[in-house]
C-alpha cells in the first residue's frame, strides 16, 4: 500500500477513536439535536471518505504493481528540519525567556544556521536578532500596546 | 448610495486612515514582489499591526496590502521572470520576454496601468454587487444558509488542484476542528480530553497562518535546497511614456473589460483565488487572439489579460466576503477574521449594519489602486532592491510577526501553540497533496454550518425541506453538479494522461 492508504488507515484510526469519544459527550434533554449529532454526521463523512481513499489507492496500486520511487535528497530537507526544530524550542522558551531573550536567540540563531554558519557572519546574525526583537517589542508593545509574553525563568 | 460613498471616501481620506491603508499598500506591493513571500503572507504580518486600530483603519490597511500586493507580484514577474506571487505567474509569460527585449519600463507599466483600470472596472460590480446579493442574502433562512455553505465547501472541495476525494477530506477535517470546544448552540464541552486550552476551542486566526505561512516557508526553504535561488536585478531603465502605454491598453478594450469580467468571476467563486484568474484570463484572449502565435515573445496583450484579471479577481473576492461572509480567497479569509477580532460578523447584515465600515472598504478598494500607482512611480527601483533579501534574513522575521500575531489575539500562549501545529499539519498537508483551502473554509464555516443545521431541524423536522425550498435547493442541485463536474474533469484528465504516459 502507497502513502495515501497509510494517511486513510492513520485518519481510520483517529475518527473511530473520536467516534468512540461520541458517547461521552452528555446530551440535552432541552434540544433534540443533541450537541453529538454535528460530530457525528462529520465523522461518518470523514470515515467514508477515507475509505473511498484507500480503495483508490488499493486501485491504484493493482493497475501500477511497480511504484515510481522518487528520490529524497536530504539535503533540501536540512533547513526546513532546522526551522521546525528551532522553532519549537523557541515555542517553548517563549514564556519562560520571555519575548525578547528568546526572540533574539530565535532570529540570530535560525538566521545564521540558514545561512552559511561561518563565525565571522554570527555578529551580523546577532544584530538582525536584536533589531527584530527590539524593532518590533517597540512597536507592539509601546506602540500598538500588545503585551507580549513575559519570562517566568528571569527575574 | 454615491452620497454614502462619497461620505466614505472622505473617511478613507482623512489623515489616520489614509497614512495606514498608504503604508499598508506599500507593505503590500512589497510583499508582493518578493518571491514566496505572497500576499496572504504579507495581510498575515500586517495582521497583528491592525489589532489597535479601529475597525475601517484596520480593513483599509489590509485592502491597501491586497491591492498593492497584486501589483507588486507583476513587478518580480516582469523583470525577474519570477511571480511575486501565484497570482503573477501568467503575467511572466509576456512581461519577462518583453523585459528581456528592452522593454522593462513598458512591460511593468502596462501591468500595472492594466491592473489599475482592471481594478476599477470590477469596483462598479462590487459596489452594486455587494449591496444587492446582501440584500438577497437577507430573506435566506437557515436552510439555504446551511445550503449555501455546503455549496460552499463543495466547489472548493471539489475544484482544488489534486485529488477530489482529498479536497473533501480536507473541508470535511476543517468542519471537525471547529466542533472542538463549546457547542454552539448550549455551550457543552465537546473533544477537549479534559485540556485547558481546548476548552474554548481553537482559534481561527492561529490556525490559518500556521497552515498558510508554516507551509509556504518550508516549501520555499526546500525550493532553495534545490537550487532556485533568485537572480540579481540588472539595471534597468524603467522610464516610459505613460500616455502611450495607456493608449496601448485603451486600444484593447474587449481584452480588457473580458479579462475584468473573467477575474472578477473566479473571485467571486469562494477560495479560487488569483492564480486561476489570470492563467485563465491569459487562456481565453489568446484563443480570442487574431495573433495568438505571438503570446509568449513579449507582447502588451497577455500583460493587459493576466493583470487586468488579478485585479478584479478582487473586487470579486470582496463580493463575497461583503456579501455572504464567505471568503473568495485566502486574503480575504484573514480579512474575514479580522473583521471577527474588530467585533463585525461578516455575512448579509454587514453592509447594512456597518454601513461605515462596508462602504469605507469599498471607497478603501478605489483609493488603494490610485496609491499603488502613486508609490510604484516614485520607488519601483527600490523594490528591486528589497526582492532580492535573502530568504534566511526573511523567514526568521517572517515566523516571529507569525507568533506575535497569533500571541497577540488573545494574549495566551495557546494560540502559538495551535499555530505550531498546524504549521506542521499544513506542511505535511502539502507534502501529501492535500489541499489547503478546503480545511481553512471549513473551519471557517463549520460553526455556521452547524448553527443553521441545528436551528432548521429545530424548526422543523422535515429534512426535505432542505430540498423543497427552492432557492436551498437549487443550491444543492449546484453542489451536486459541482462534484459531477469535477469527477468528470478528473477522469477526463486521467484518460489524457494515459496515452502520453
Amino acid at each position: 500500500m502507497g502513502r495515501d492508504g497509510w494517511i486513510g488507515i492513520g485518519l481510520l484510526a483517529l475518527s473511530g477513536w473520536l467516534y468512540a469519544n461520541l458517547d461521552k459527550i452528555p446530551a440535552n434533554p432541552f434540544v433534540p439535536i443533541g450537541p453529538a449529532f454535528y460530530p457525528r454526521v462529520l465523522l461518518l463523512l470523514i470515515i467514508g471518505l477515507t475509505l473511498l481513499l484507500i480503495l483508490q489507492e488499493l486501485l491504484a496500486s493493482r493497475q501500477q504493481k511497480q511504484g515510481v520511487r522518487i528520490k529524497i535528497r536530504l539535503e533540501n530537507y536540512r533547513g526546513t528540519l532546522v526551522s521546525f526544530f528551532l522553532f519549537a524550542l523557541y515555542v517553548f522558551l517563549l514564556p519562560r525567556l520571555g519575548y525578547l531573550v528568546s526572540t533574539i536567540l530565535f532570529v540570530a540563531s535560525l538566521q545564521w544556521l540558514l545561512g552559511q554558519p561561518l563565525w565571522r557572519r554570527l555578529p551580523v546574525s546577532l544584530l538582525i536578532g536584536l533589531g527584530t526583537s527590539f524593532v518590533t517589542y517597540l512597536v507592539f508593545e509601546k506602540y500598538l500596546h500588545v503585551f507580549l509574553p513575559r519570562a517566568s525563568w528571569l527575574p | 448610495m454615491i452620497e454614502i460613498i462619497l461620505q466614505s471616501i472622505t473617511s478613507v481620506m482623512e489623515p489616520k486612515i489614509f497614512v495606514s491603508m498608504a503604508a499598508g499598500t506599500l507593505a503590500g506591493l512589497i510583499g508582493g514582489a518578493i518571491p514566496g513571500v505572497t500576499i496572504t503572507m504579507t495581510v498575515i504580518l500586517v495582521l497583528p499591526f491592525t489589532f489597535g486600530m479601529d475597525p475601517l483603519q484596520g480593513i483599509a490597511t489590509m485592502i491597501g496590502v491586497y491591492v498593492g500586493g497584486e501589483s507588486g507580484g507583476l513587478v518580480s514577474a516582469s523583470l525577474l521572470g519570477i511571480p511575486g506571487t501565484p497570482s503573477a505567474i501568467a503575467t511572466t509569460f509576456d512581461g519577462y520576454p518583453m523585459a528581456k527585449k528592452g522593454e522593462p519600463g513598458r512591460a511593468v507599466w502596462t501591468g500595472i496601468w492594466a491592473g489599475v483600470l482592471g481594478g476599477l472596472l470590477a469596483g462598479i460590480p462590487l459596489v452594486i454587487g455587494a449591496t444587492q446579493l446582501a440584500k438577497l442574502a437577507l430573506n435566506f433562512g437557515p436552510w439555504e444558509y446551511f445550503s449555501l455553505f455546503v455549496l460552499t465547501l463543495s466547489i472548493v472541495g471539489a475544484l482544488t488542484e489534486g485529488s477530489i476525494i482529498k479536497g473533501l477530506l480536507s473541508g470535511a477535517l476543517g468542519l471537525l476542528i471547529t466542533t472542538v470546544g463549546a457547542d454552539p448552540i448550549m455551550s457543552v464541552p465537546r473533544f477537549t480530553f479534559g485540556l485547558e486550552f481546548l476548552q474554548a476551542g481553537l482559534a481561527f486566526l492561529p490556525i490559518l497562518i500556521g497552515l498558510f505561512a508554516m507551509s509556504q516557508l518550508m516549501e520555499d526553504l526546500e525550493k532553495r535546497g534545490s537550487g532556485v535561488e533568485l537572480q540579481s536585478p540588472a539595471n534597468f531603465n524603467l522610464s516610459v511614456s505613460h500616455l502611450k502605454v495607456l493608449k496601448d491598453i485603451l486600444s484593447q478594450p474587449f481584452n480588457l473589460v473580458w479579462s475584468t469580467l473573467v477575474g472578477l468571476w473566479i473571485g467571486v467563486l469562494p477560495a479560487v483565488g488569483g492564480s486561476a484568474a489570470n492563467i485563465l484570463a491569459y487562456d481565453q484572449v489568446k484563443k480570442f487572439s487574431k495573433h495568438r502565435e505571438k503570446f509568449g515573445t513579449g507582447i502588451s496583450d497577455g500583460i493587459i489579460a493576466a493583470e487586468s484579471a488579478n485585479n478584479a479577481n478582487i473586487g470579486g473576492s470582496l463580493i463575497t466576503m461583503m456579501a455572504f461572509g464567505i471568503p473568495g480567497d485566502a486574503v480575504t479569509a484573514v480579512m474575514l477574521g479580522a473583521l471577527i477580532i474588530h467585533g463585525i460578523q461578516p455575512g448579509p447584515l454587514f453592509v447594512t449594519a456597518n454601513i461605515k465600515v462596508a462602504y469605507g472598504m469599498l471607497a478603501a478598494y478605489f483609493i488603494a489602486h490610485l496609491v499603488t500607482v502613486a508609490i510604484e512611480a516614485g520607488c519601483l527601483r527600490a523594490f528591486m532592491k528589497v526582492v532580492t533579501v535573502p530568504l534566511n534574513v526573511l523567514l526568521p522575521v517572517v515566523l516571529v510577526f507569525c507568533v506575535v500575531g497569533s500571541y497577540a489575539l488573545n494574549n495566551i500562549m495557546a494560540n502559538v501553540y495551535t499555530f505550531f501545529i498546524f504549521g506542521i499539519l499544513g506542511y505535511l498537508m502539502v507534502k501529501t497533496g492535500f489541499p489547503l483551502a478546503p480545511m481553512v473554509l471549513g473551519v471557517i464555516l463549520g460553526d455556521q454550518i452547524e448553527v443553521n443545521l441545528i436551528r432548521s431541524i429545530m424548526t422543523d423536522s422535515n429534512l426535505w425541506l432542505f430540498v423543497t425550498r427552492p432557492i436551498s435547493g437549487i443550491l444543492l442541485v449546484l453542489a451536486v453538479l459541482s462534484f459531477v463536474l469535477a469527477i468528470y474533469q478528473e477522469r477526463r484528465s486521467g484518460k489524457q494522461q494515459q496515452p502520453a504516459g
